[in-house]
């Protein structure tokens, strides 16, 4: 259940795995349902993530990865709760933390970049304004201070003509561009854990190379991780160093990302990867996860 | 990008973000843009400064009654709207008059606003039964027609300027509530908020933060529109004797005692109505203005 087996100090992305930063073990999150028993969305879920080392969470919709995410920011929708499991994070138990407590873990030490960039900016505030609040907020740093590492970080996530973008509002900017403000405000408080959920998903092709791109570069710091939520096979390829491949709220498949894609020991991955279209494959049917391995019933969609 | 395992990177360079000039500018060019706006902002603003400075402003005393020029014709003897059924100046009488008609409007319109403001942003971030008992209660109000209910809080009050306030507060607060409890509620399940969620913002700081900038430019649009039309239902209750008491006057009362003699001499309604209608409209049109201001663009780009 863990990625712990892996000691090679280098990983599949070449990178330098370093020590445990996030372990989550036994997570299980329900949802209360009406006249039902509750809805569990997430089924004793364990993962390893080190220091210096991106992780994949891949699956269909409804597989529980978004919910494990949401579960380790300890930020789930109404009518969810965690069941059971630990999760621990900097050798801290983030499940005993008091709500106080969390809220100085968010933003600060991790960070949480979501799937659609269009909507993820306040409309009413300057992109200046909004990245520099939350500096002030968690790091007590000054507005000129603040503003000062805003334009670094835009600078560092690759924005041209940083002192118009600025001041500029979120609708000003193309999906691309609100995507790096998203990125460089996540890393603004320097977080050690990044957890990216479907960051590319919303964006066309050539932007989402861009940003991928410029994750890599993220992942390059040791003292850094990554968590990479994707259905797309094709992006955990080129981002992840492991992989945790989801499926009705279980991990079905779990390893070193070469590994899992090359010879998947799963059913269910080897299912999800023959559904993926392939140049050659022209005129033929697609096949679908349930052609290959039956109806999947998802448990439950994203919100 | 469900295509082929490999991703080649491509570059490419976004296309760079549009102006950064000055927010008020651009604020006051889109305005401007929209005539009747400009004419509305005109009327209000004139009709507000002759009524703040009336004793300055005004031809004559509102209250004189000039003996034997009665309901006199406008223009008759420098009396440019012409006077009342008891010789009175129209023309100052409508000044002075504007002081009440528009503060029993301006007011309870800032005062309900204000209300619906906490009830909706409650309502709308907490969601679930709080947002149900809140917004069911309200919606009993939605019952009554609007004018009949203040007449009958304004008649149950008794008369005067407080109570028509009181009774124009209390028809106007569902109205205002609900718009703002449902942007509040659509709001409140945007990304952004789930984003401020998870750099550690408290409810506190949601509410302030990512909900109330986002709520409050609709709720001016909408109070602006609302000024001009409880202008009318301020004048219909000064109409029916619910507002202003003699010798203070507002303009709804002027169209009450003129009423008598609409057929021999019809300046005496028709001036303080046209200057009802007038002013109702002048908001209205503000009103749209500023919906092109202020409505946030975040959405529609």
């Amino acid at each position: 259940m863990t990625t712990g087996e892996l000691r090679e100090p280098l990983t599949d992305q070449g990178r330098t795995a370093g020590d445990v930063l996030l372990d989550v073990s036994g997570l299980t999150v329900e949802f209360e349902r009406r006249r039902q028993p509750p809805l569990r969305a997430v089924d004793d879920v364990g993962f390893r993530v080190r220091r210096g080392t991106v992780v994949g969470i891949v699956g269909e919709s409804g597989s529980g990865k978004s919910m494990t995410a949401n579960a380790i920011m300890r930020l789930l929708p109404s009518g969810g709760r965690i069941v059971s499991g630990e999760i621990t994070f900097g050798g801290t138990p983030l499940l005993g933390l008091r709500e106080e407590a969390m809220r100085q873990m968010r933003g600060k030490r991790i960070a949480m970049i979501f799937q659609n960039p269009m909507t993820s900016l306040n409309p009413a505030f300057t992109i200046g304004r909004q990245m520099t609040d939350m500096m002030v907020h968690h790091e007590r740093l000054d507005r000129d201070a603040a503003m000062t590492r805003a334009r670094e970080l835009l600078q560092s996530v690759g924005i041209p003509a940083v002192d118009r973008q600025l001041a500029a509002y979120p609708h000003q900017l193309s999906g691309g561009m609100r995507q790096r403000v998203i990125i460089a405000m996540a890393l603004s408080c320097r977080p050690d854990l990044l957890i990216a959920d479907e960051p590319t998903t919303a964006l066309d092709v050539t932007i989402q190379a861009q940003i991928l791109e410029l994750l890599d570069e993220i992942a390059a710091d040791p003292a850094r991780a990554i968590v990479f939520i994707s259905h797309d096979f094709g992006v955990i390829a080129r981002m992840c160093d492991e992989v945790v491949v989801m499926y009705r709220g279980k991990i079905v498949e779990t390893g070193p990302v070469a590994r899992v894609l090359s010879e998947p020991e799963h059913p269910y991955t080897r299912a999800l990867l023959g559904a993926i279209p392939r140049p050659g494959q022209r005129g033929q049917r697609l096949a679908t996860v349930e052609d290959q391995i039956g109806a999947t019933q998802p448990l439950g969609a994203r919100r | 990008m469900h295509g082929s395992l490999e991703v080649t990177p491509t570059v490419a360079v976004d296309a760079p973000a549009v102006s950064a000039e000055s927010r008020l500018g651009e604020a006051w060019r889109r305005f401007a843009g929209d005539r009747l706006a400009l004419i509305g902002l005109a009327i209000i603003l004139v009709v507000t400064l002759a009524a703040i400075f009336a004793p300055l402003v005004a031809p004559d005393d509102p209250n004189f009654q000039y003996e034997g020029l009665r309901r006199a014709a406008p223009g008759v003897e420098g009396h440019l709207l012409g006077t009342d059924e008891v010789g009175r100046d129209i023309l100052s009488r409508l000044i002075y008059g504007g002081r009440l008609s528009l503060f029993v409007s301006v007011t309870p319109t800032v005062i309900a606003a204000v209300i619906a403001l906490l009830l909706g942003l409650v309502a709308g971030y907490a969601g679930g039964k709080t947002e149900q008992v809140i917004m069911r209660a309200l919606d009993v109000f939605f019952a009554f027609p609007v004018v009949l209910l203040a007449i009958l809080i304004a008649g149950v009050l008794g008369p005067g300027p407080r109570n028509q306030i009181i009774a124009i507060v209390f028809i106007l607060v569902p109205y205002m509530a609900r718009v703002v409890g449902t942007q509040v509620s659509s709001l409140r399940r945007q990304d952004f908020v789930e984003a401020a969620r998870a750099t550690g913002a408290g409810p506190v700081e949601i509410i302030g933060h990512e909900l109330l900038p986002n709520v409050i430019g609709p709720l001016i649009v909408y109070a602006t529109v609302l000024v001009g039309f409880m202008i009318l239902v301020a004048a219909g209750l000064s109409f029916f004797g619910l507002g202003a008491s003699p010798p203070a006057s507002d303009w709804g009362y002027m169209v009450n005692t003129g009423k008598g003699t609409l057929s021999t001499s019809p300046h005496v309604v028709l001036m303080p109505s046209i200057m009802i209608v007038l002013v109702a409209l002048a908001f209205t049109f503000v009103g749209d203005g500023l919906r092109n201001v202020l409505d946030p663009q975040g959405h529609a780009a």
